[in-house]
Formats: structure tokens, C-alpha cells, sequence
């Protein structure tokens, strides 16, 4: 039967779309909150100080993530939801540079403490 | 329009749609380069060590990458580009910190080792500063005493009721200058006596002032006065018989103590 035949093509079509990856149109609530969170933990590791660029420019996308999340449009949902992903990505970045400068400072200290043990045992025999 | 026409332009759709997902693009420099990145962070022995789950979050972008590569979607494939670049760095990054901390602690017991064999070397400079102190006073035949060594100043004579030091042979002396500039750090303490001829407060006051004609050798031939201490016993600790001149004559004298400066 035709009408038979049309269900199962409209059915196919269907599955046909949803395998290329259908957009995901949901407002991004959890991709803002994990960015929101991973923002904050970089601050806490003194990111600013450390990555200051990367982090203004984060700040700016989480913004507009923010603004884009409730928009009507689709594509601007999308837009949000990979700027909250991006946020997410450029803070874990920033939180861990900041990291490794501090760890980098501690490193040189000891190097000097180091040195200076071995100096002045040194310079006593 | 008629039910066949719409089937046909339905699974026309279909099929288009199909061949967007099966078309086969060629590969994207881009993606290569984030996989062959990927690859090189697995061999990092510091990644491996200190950033495996950021080494994982990056390797799951980088086949999300791939995959939206192999879909075709552009602005998708561009964003977990941008995803698994951020994601590689981070895994680098902590790697590095790792390596770093690692460090650290290796420094840290070094220089806790170091600072232990330095107070232990100190401990062993002042033992054997004091071995030498003591070799070099034995052969003064200085005595050990509880408070330390005990010289006795067998050629420094004091006649009766005089603090003035008789002029004559001061080799005794000379040692213990040299002794004392030798061993910067030593202190000493200059102990005057007298006989028993005239009253116990004339002969405390006298027996000061043998410590301190001493003491005034000593700091004429160069031993800073900060270092010398003076006390004086009176007729107290007779060592010989004050019934005649010869034991007056040992009584009338001066020790010298080198107390013991390790603790």
C-alpha cells in the first residue's frame, strides 16, 4: 500500500537526520553551570594573575553564553552552548598555566635553597 | 499531487540525506595534527604520570573532532578543534606542573640532607677544636676538672702583698696566648690565690688583682678583654702548707680555666 510505503520513508527520513547529529537545541543550563564552576576554580588558583588574557576573554564568552542561552533561535542556542564549552576548556586551561607558574616559582626557590646549602659547605672545607 | 509523486520525493530526501552523512571528506590537516599531537602526549612519561584523566578528556575531543570531521558539519568539527587544542594543552600543562612538584621534593630532601651534614659538620668542627684545645693545654700539663681544663701559671710569681707580676721566662703565658688566638672562640676564666699572710678581705682584693695583672698580659699580647673573666678566691684554696715560704710561694698564684664550649 502507498500509504504504507509513505510511513516508512518518512520514518527513514527521520532516521536519516537524526544520524547526521541533529542539533541540540535544549538551553545550555549545564554547560553554563560547569563553566560558571571552572571559571571559579581558576580564580582560585590566581588564573588571573597568571593567564590574565585568557581569562577577560573567557569572562566575555561566559557573558554572552548567558545572554544566547534564552535566546528563541536555535543556531543562537547552539552559539551559547559551545561558547560555555569553550569557557569550560579556556578556564581548566588558565587554572592549570597558573599552576605550573606557581609550581615553577617553588621550584626556583628550593633550587636556591639548594645552592646556598651547598655553597656554604663548600666554602667551610 | 499524487501519492506516488510524494514517495518518490520523500525517499529522494532520504537518500540525499544518507549520502550527507556517507560522503567520505578528505582528511582535514587540522584534525591530523590534533591526533598526531595526542599521540605524542601519550608517550610523555610526565603526562602519563601526573595528567592521565586530562590526557583522557582530550583524547575523547579529539575524536569528537574527528567524528564531526567525518560528518561533514564544519562549525561542529571547528568547535571540538578548538575543544581538543585547549584540552591537549591543559594535559601538557599539568604534565609539566607534575614534573615540577616532583622536582620539588626531590630538591626539598636534598636540602634537608644537606642542612643535616652541615649542623652535623659544625658539631664535628667544635669536637675537634676542642681535642686540639685539650692536646695542645695537656702539654701545659693543664688538669681536667669539671669545669673544664685547669692551668696552672707555674711561672708567673707574685711576691707577698704584691699583685705585680715578677719579670722572667713567661713561656707558659706565651702558650696559652697562643692557645686562646688559635682558638677564637674559647673564653677564659683567670683565677687569682694568695697566701695566708695578712687579713681574708686584704688578701680577696689581692687575689683580684693577680687575676687582672693577668688578665692585662693577656690583652697586651692581643686577646680581646671580652673573652677573659676574673675571679678572685682570697686565701681560700691553699694548694700548699702556709707554714713555710716555699708552700707561700705555690699558694700565691694564678690558674687559668678553659671551659668547655661544646655543649
Amino acid at each position: 500500500m502507498m500509504t504504507r510505503k509513505i510511513l516508512y520513508a518518512t520514518v527513514g527520513l527521520a532516521l536519516a537526520l537524526a544520524a547526521c547529529g541533529g542539533p541540540d537545541v535544549a538551553r545550555p543550563s549545564g554547560q553554563i553551570d560547569d563553566a560558571t564552576v571552572a571559571m571559579e576554580r581558576a580564580r582560585q588558583a590566581n588564573a588571573h594573575e597568571f593567564a590574565a588574557f585568557e581569562m577577560a576573554a573567557a569572562e566575555r564568552k561566559l557573558d554572552r553564553a548567558r545572554n544566547l542561552a534564552d535566546s528563541d533561535e536555535d543556531d543562537e542556542r547552539i552559539e551559547a552552548r559551545r561558547l560555555a564549552e569553550q569557557v569550560t576548556v579556556d578556564a581548566r586551561l588558565a587554572e592549570a598555566k597558573a599552576r605550573l607558574a606557581q609550581s615553577e616559582d617553588v621550584k626556583a626557590e628550593m633550587n636556591a635553597a639548594v645552592e646556598a646549602l651547598r655553597d656554604s659547605r663548600g666554602g667551610a672545607r | 499531487m499524487n501519492t506516488r509523486s510524494l514517495w518518490f520525493t520523500l525517499s529522494l530526501a532520504a537518500a540525499l540525506g544518507m549520502a550527507g552523512c556517507a560522503s567520505q571528506p578528505k582528511e582535514n590537516a587540522r584534525v591530523a595534527q590534533l591526533a598526531n599531537e595526542l599521540e605524542t602526549l601519550k608517550q610523555d612519561t610526565a603526562v602519563q604520570a601526573h595528567a592521565p584523566g586530562a590526557l583522557l578528556d582530550a583524547q575523547e575531543a579529539v575524536e569528537r573532532a574527528e567524528r564531526a570531521h567525518e560528518d561533514g558539519d564544519r562549525s561542529a568539527r571547528d568547535h571540538q578543534i578548538y575543544l581538543a587544542e585547549r584540552l591537549l594543552e591543559t594535559a601538557r600543562v599539568i604534565g609539566q606542573r607534575g614534573q615540577n612538584e616532583a622536582e620539588v621534593s626531590r630538591l626539598a630532601e636534598e636540602r634537608d640532607r644537606l642542612a643535616l651534614a652541615a649542623s652535623r659538620s659544625k658539631v664535628e668542627e667544635a669536637e675537634a677544636r676542642a681535642r686540639e684545645l685539650e692536646a695542645e693545654l695537656a702539654a701545659l700539663e693543664a688538669r681536667r676538672t669539671n669545669r673544664g681544663l685547669m692551668l696552672r701559671l707555674d711561672d708567673v710569681f707574685f711576691k707577698t702583698a704584691s699583685a705585680s707580676i715578677a719579670p722572667g721566662a713567661t713561656s707558659t703565658l706565651d702558650k696559652v696566648t697562643e692557645v686562646l688566638a688559635e682558638n677564637p672562640e674559647q673564653r677564659v676564666l683567670i683565677e687569682g690565690h694568695t697566701d695566708a699572710v695578712g687579713t681574708a678581705s686584704y688578701n680577696q682584693r689581692l687575689s683580684e688583682q693577680r687575676a687582672e695583672a693577668v688578665k692585662g698580659l693577656l690583652v697586651a699580647r692581643g686577646i680581646d678583654a671580652e673573652r677573659i673573666s676574673t675571679y678572685g678566691y682570697g686565701e681560700s684554696r691553699p694548694i700548699a702548707s702556709n707554714e713555710n715560704e716555699g708552700g707561700r710561694q705555690l699558694n700565691r698564684r694564678v690558674e687559668i680555666v678553659f671551659p668547655d664550649t661544646v655543649q
